[in-house]
């Protein structure tokens, strides 16, 4: 699998201790309530935070071994992240946003001006590629930070509660966009979320997170077969305690 | 109607009367308060003004005291403040982001100057840096004499100037959410860049403010100043000490440089008013 990981480390309540591996192209979804570190697991492979004990491999390359004391710093991971409010920099404009990664990386201007424009392109941003990243709706929001992780080429793609943020009405079409994003990259992808809408909408695989452990690993389709699934469905999308929009 | 109702309207009279003038008291009293303090801020600086006639500037103004102090103080505290900025941010923003042993005793050290007496200070500087000083002594073989130089000034400025950009670039550092400095760091930003271009123009309003701070109180510095560096016109008599040794053999060459402080004074407070204005709206 491009993506394998075994992930250790003590959080406050509980020990996570998790394995994850994804394939090209498919994306895994960490289906969980909050504080069930499901989060926890994206920042670890981002090199956000330092695992007590595992490893990560992506693509061959080792970005963290416990054993052999690795530890590769976040920047040179090529882990794409769509932070849950999308972290968007309110100081810069939607193109400045997207170019940010290529810049800090020092690409070629006339090839930064390319990229940059088939993304905002490919995300329907063009016309907004002057306007302050402060002054966007969700849904643009969204896609400003999706199109900034995907422009810098990562080969792994983490999205923390990427709906979320937004209104449920707004939610269904991206969710199709996500998707056909996701495909058209073709890298893993790891979706966390603790709505039972987003995994079926945008997942191929699901893996329940409780206190840090996989207690359940299958489809989208037959989650909601399954007891936890169904228990899931029952608890987490009555209304009032998540919204599964 | 029972009797006792009828007979309460007229007994509230007097008691409303009575609170009436207690407001007027107090309003006056309030009044009063505020011209009095302003008259007291303002009073002074509009003695420096009437002293100095407007004919009596050209002279003053090419004395070569009052020209050196002000070239001495312009140059001195701007390298300071340059010296501040360099030296502060770093730690300003490692302990606003790190937790680690000694954090609490770092900033606490650090902080002690803005408490200190600036006299207090000058003392130390040369008993530490002084041609006998615990470092000085060492210095003095290599020939390298600090004290009585304008080194010592700006050593002296920096010493008590630090704390207030310190402070401020601490705060803003702190208030950032890291998020932002997290999401430069997955696009492959190296730490470096993420503060040069992240942390840096998301914290300026804040580090503008303490820059001007800074500045302003390096500007204003005497205690430290002529313990540590003494009172040479030309070499280390900046503004204050000028303002200081002219009082008593011209004084109109004493209120030119005041003016020149007060209008200085003046634009930092217009300045970090502005700047502190722009933050709350951003």
């Amino acid at each position: 699998m491009p993506l394998e990981a075994l992930l250790v480390r003590e959080l406050r309540d509980f020990v996570l201790d998790l394995r994850v591996a994804v394939d090209e192209g498919e994306t895994l979804a960490l289906l969980g309530v909050n504080g069930s570190g499901k989060t926890t697991v994206l920042n670890l492979l981002a090199g956000l935070l330092r695992p007590d004990g595992g490893r990560i491999a992506l693509h061959g390359r080792v970005l963290f071994d416990a054993g052999q004391r690795i530890d590769m710093p976040t920047e040179d991971r090529r882990v794409g992240l769509v932070f849950q409010d999308y972290a968007l920099f309110p100081h810069l404009s939607v193109r400045d946003n997207v170019a940010f990664g290529l810049r800090a990386r020092r690409t070629d201007r006339r090839e930064l001006g390319d990229r940059v424009d088939r993304e905002l392109e490919a995300f329907g941003l063009a016309d907004h590629a002057d306007v302050p990243a402060s002054r966007l709706s969700g849904g643009e929001r969204q896609r400003v930070a999706l199109a900034r992780a995907v422009a810098v080429e990562p080969e792994l793609l983490l999205l923390d509660e990427p709906f979320a943020a937004l209104d449920v009405r707004s939610r269904p079409p991206l969710r199709r966009e996500l998707r056909e994003t996701i495909r058209r990259i073709r890298v893993p992808a790891v979706l966390v979320t603790h709505s039972i809408a987003d995994v079926r909408a945008c997942a191929d695989r699901v893996s329940v997170i409780q206190r840090g452990r996989q207690v359940l690993d299958t489809t989208p389709d037959t989650l909601l077969e399954s007891a936890i699934g169904h228990e899931w469905h029952e608890t987490a999308g009555s209304p009032g305690r998540a919204p599964t929009g | 109607m029972p009797e006792h109702q009828v007979r309460s309207i007229p007994a509230r009279a007097p008691a409303r009367r009575a609170r009436r003038a207690e407001r007027l008291v107090v309003r006056g009293a309030l009044g009063v308060l505020i011209a009095g303090s302003i008259a007291f801020v303002v009073l002074p600086i509009l003695a420096l003004i009437l002293q100095l006639p407007v004919d009596a500037l050209p002279r003053v103004f090419s004395d070569p005291v009052v020209v050196d102090a002000l070239l001495l103080s312009l140059a001195t505290a701007t390298v300071s403040t340059a010296i501040v900025l360099m030296a502060m941010t770093p730690i300003a923003y490692v302990t606003a982001r790190y937790a680690f042993p000694g954090r609490e005793l770092v900033e606490t050290l650090m902080d002690l100057p803005i408490v200190l007496p600036p006299a207090v200070a000058g003392l130390g500087l040369l008993l530490a840096f002084g041609r006998f000083g615990l470092v000085g002594q060492y210095l003095s073989v290599f020939g390298v004499s600090l004290a009585f130089t304008p080194v010592a000034v700006v050593m002296a400025q920096v010493f008590v100037a630090s704390p207030f950009y310190l402070r401020q670039a601490r705060t803003s550092f702190a208030e950032l959410d890291p998020v932002y400095e997290a999401a430069a760091r997955t696009l492959g930003a190296s730490r470096l860049y993420v503060f040069l271009h992240v942390t840096v123009p998301l914290t300026i309003e804040g580090l503008v403010s303490g820059t001007i701070m800074t500045f302003a109180r390096a500007l204003g510095e005497f205690g430290a100043t002529i313990l540590f560096a003494g009172n040479l016109q030309g070499r280390t008599q900046t503004m204050p000490l000028a303002i200081y040794s002219t009082m008593q053999s011209d004084l109109q060459a004493s209120c030119a440089l005041a003016l020149v402080l007060v209008a200085i004074s003046f634009g930092v407070i217009a300045a970090v008013r502005v700047t502190g204005r722009r933050r709350r709206a951003a």
